[in-house]
């Protein structure tokens, strides 16, 4: 059985950093993703964890279709999303859709909620959708997200964060997607509020076999709602595992370093690790060797010089670091 | 001199707008030990600024009134004093580190002019020494090349970097007691754990009394002595850290902790909290968390609000499931 909905194999997305006023020319290459692979299973949840600015958000942008990637393939399906045309095309298009950090800023203020949720629907099959159909479309979805179908008729501003939040969901589920973006989903809402809206997801994904690729920073959030988790460091996966086995049995350092820090859930949890010092170096000129060993407390001579493959450890445990070569 | 440094008692602060009073801060009562760190925690609206800002008499203004209470620092009353002579217990006594980083770094001047204002006025020394100074408190807060960094501009720093220089700057005055108004919200997990560990490395150090505001029990976890937990202007549950966590007794404290997942443990389903909290602007009746509560009972919906109560030494629950005789 291939429940494969999306390939992503040696991706890479580099930006150009450009000097001069009238004839820019490229000085150098910020490696936002710098070769990484995954897969993403019908139904099931892939969480990208890491520091800000190791590429999560990049990365889905690529897939998204909102980036070019430099090198590297996103395959749906099995095939290349940037080889698609027409109907294919506007197929994957609808298949992949977004939620954002911030419900307020996603929402455009001027429309109603209804229209907000139907956009994608008259986007996508032009005229060929009766008004009727479109309108019971919407209803469905609100109801799916948890909000009375008059919601339809109000505005964004008379909403809670976490109603946003849902309106924006119900957005994304209008074209009964394959895969949703979910990028920073609850760091923006209100804590009480968080727990209904990741139950809301894992809900959803149950009921509708919708996989996710969640992109989120705190990692108690990720153990709740992943299946399977990549750890991202300046443009790389230092660790990819199914979640469970990531978080009982963390191998790369840097895993380990970001469990430490992540805050405890009782006094008595402390975690005696020492809390990584410094800060992700610059992604325009990526140390040497492993990019973590700036920070690496295991640091070793062949670190400085050698970059660490990412090796399979256990089955379905990939880990890029010399302690495991 | 053993007991409270700060001691509020019966804090009230309303705001008086054209849609109706909001009382913001609604008679809010802890005290702070000398070197011990209080965590203010509660959701989004429930007061936790506005209590902060009251303590500094810095409420905006003509809206918000401090409108009760007293505010005892080593046992005078902030609230009966002129304001100059507050200003230098602004300056001198009490500092605080404000939610949002870039809002209390002002971004056309240099960090090292605006680190130097403080400890100017603070201990009147010479231009050199100040630098020297400045330096010292860069370095305080783990600031690689102070001397380098003293010249950048806010932009030119990271969020952690930015949220460290705040710190110094707090420091700068020498302060005996912080204010951190959410420090770490927006930060990364592992800088959110650097800023931490650094408040609580200068507290042992000092002898600092620290205030800590947080959404985050996670943060309560890591740094605090003592918690009161606030919803809709008053303080719902107030014990030692420990306590709270092991022998949670308000409905809404035992509902925020079973509602965060856990790095710790695998949760299959997390409960969570029903509806809102609910506008000030029209609190219910009876006890305000009332209508997403599990436990309720008639009582709550009838009769005023819930009392205050010392459940056990040092443990205090505004709750009426909480009163022995309705166990
Ligand atoms: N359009 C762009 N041009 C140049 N550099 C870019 C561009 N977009 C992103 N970057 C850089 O690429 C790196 C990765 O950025 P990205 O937004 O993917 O990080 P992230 O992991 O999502 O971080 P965060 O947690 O802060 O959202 C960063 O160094 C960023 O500055
Ligand atoms: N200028 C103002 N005018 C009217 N009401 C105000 C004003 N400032 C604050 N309030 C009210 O006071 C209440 C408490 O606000 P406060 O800023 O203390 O909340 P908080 O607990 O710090 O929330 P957050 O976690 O969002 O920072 C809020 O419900 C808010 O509506
Ligand atoms: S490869 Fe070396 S530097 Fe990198 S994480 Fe492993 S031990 Fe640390
Ligand atoms: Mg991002
Ligand atoms: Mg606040």
């Amino acid at each position: 059985m291939n429940d494969t909905i999306l390939e992503i194999q040696g991706l890479k997305k580099h930006f150009p950093v450009t000097s001069g006023v009238l004839v820019s020319r490229p000085v150098g290459w910020v490696r936002a993703v710098d070769d990484i692979g995954f897969s993403i299973r019908k139904g099931e949840t892939f969480a990208l964890v890491g520091e800000s600015g190791c590429g999560k958000t990049t990365t889905a942008k690529v897939i998204l279709l909102l980036e070019r990637p430099t090198d590297g393939s996103v395959k749906f399906h099995g095939k290349n999303i940037y080889n698609l045309k027409g109907k294919n095309l506007r197929q994957y298009r609808a298949s992949t859709q977004v939620v954002l950090q911030d419900p307020s800023s996603s929402l455009n203020p001027k429309m109603r909620v209804g229209s907000i949720v139907a956009e994608p629907l008259l986007v996508n099959n032009g005229a060929s959708m009766s008004s009727k159909a479109v309108k019971q479309r919407v209803d469905e979805v609100l109801l799916q997200v948890g909000l009375q179908p008059e919601a339809a008729r109000r505005f964004p501003h008379e909403f809670s964060g976490g109603q946003k939040q849902r309106i924006a969901l119900a957005r994304a589920l209008s074209l009964s997607p394959d895969l949703i973006v979910l990028d920073e989903p609850v760091s923006a809402l209100d804590v009480s509020i968080r727990a209904q809206a990741m139950n809301l997801f894992k809900d959803l994904q149950a009921e509708l076999g919708v996989a996710y690729l969640l992109i989120a920073h705190d990692l108690a959030t990720v153990r709740y709602m992943a299946h399977e988790v990549g750890v991202m460091y300046l443009g790389r996966l230092a660790e990819r595992s199914l979640s469970e086995e990531l978080f009982t049995n963390p191998l790369h350092p840097y895993t380990k370093a970001l469990i430490a820090a992540t805050l405890p859930s009782h006094p008595d949890l402390i975690s005696g690790e020492e809390v990584l010092s410094g800060e992700v170096p610059s992604p325009l000129n990526p140390p040497p060797g492993c990019r973590f060993h700036g920070r690496c407390s295991h640091v070793m001579p062949v670190c400085r010089e050698v970059d660490p493959l990412l090796k399979e450890q256990a089955k379905g445990h990939f880990v890029a670091c010399h302690l495991f070569e | 001199m053993t007991g409270s440094f700060l001691e509020v008692k019966n804090l009230k602060t309303h705001f008086f707008t054209r849609y109706g009073t909001v009382k913001a801060v609604d008679g809010v009562s802890f005290s702070v030990k000398r070197g011990e760190t209080l965590g203010l925690v509660g959701e989004s609206g429930c007061g936790k600024s506005i209590t902060c800002r009251s303590i500094l008499r810095l409420v905006p203004y003509p809206a918000g009134r401090i409108v009760g209470g007293e505010i005892l620092l080593e046992g005078k009353d902030l609230l009966q004093m002129k304001d100059d002579e507050m200003r230098k217990i602004r300056g001198d006594k009490i500092a605080m580190i404000l939610q949002d980083p870039m809002t209390s770094l002002n971004p056309v001047f240099r960090i090292e002019k605006q680190l130097s204002e403080g400890i100017r006025i603070h201990t009147h020394l010479k231009k050199r020494d100040i630098w020297e100074r400045a330096c010292e408190l860069m370095k305080s807060v783990r600031i690689p090349a102070p001397e380098m960094r003293l010249k950048d501009y806010p932009h030119q720093l990271s969020g952690g970097m930015r949220q460290r220089v705040v710190g110094a700057i707090a420091l700068s005055s020498e302060p005996a007691l912080l204010i951190a108004d959410e420090p770490t919200t927006s930060l990364d997990t592992t800088i959110q754990a650097q800023f931490l560990n650094l408040l609580l490395g200068l507290q042992r150090q000092l002898g600092l009394s620290m205030i800590v505001v947080t959404h985050d029990f996670g943060v309560v976890a890591r740094i605090c002595n003592e918690v009161a937990v606030m919803y809709a202007g008053k303080i719902v549950e107030k014990a030692a850290v420990r306590e709270i966590f092991n022998h949670p007794m308000h409905p809404y404290t035992r509902a925020m902790m079973d509602a965060v997942p856990k790095v710790e443990e695998r949760v299959d389903r997390l409960a969570s909290i029903d509806g809102q909290p609910p506008s000030l602007y029209s609190l219910p009746k009876g006890c305000a968390f009332r209508d997403r509560c599990q436990y309720v009972i008639p009582k709550c919906q009838i009769e005023e609000v819930p009392p205050l109560v010392e459940t056990k030494p040092g443990h205090l629950v505004r709750c009426w499931k909480s009163e022995p005789n309705n166990e």
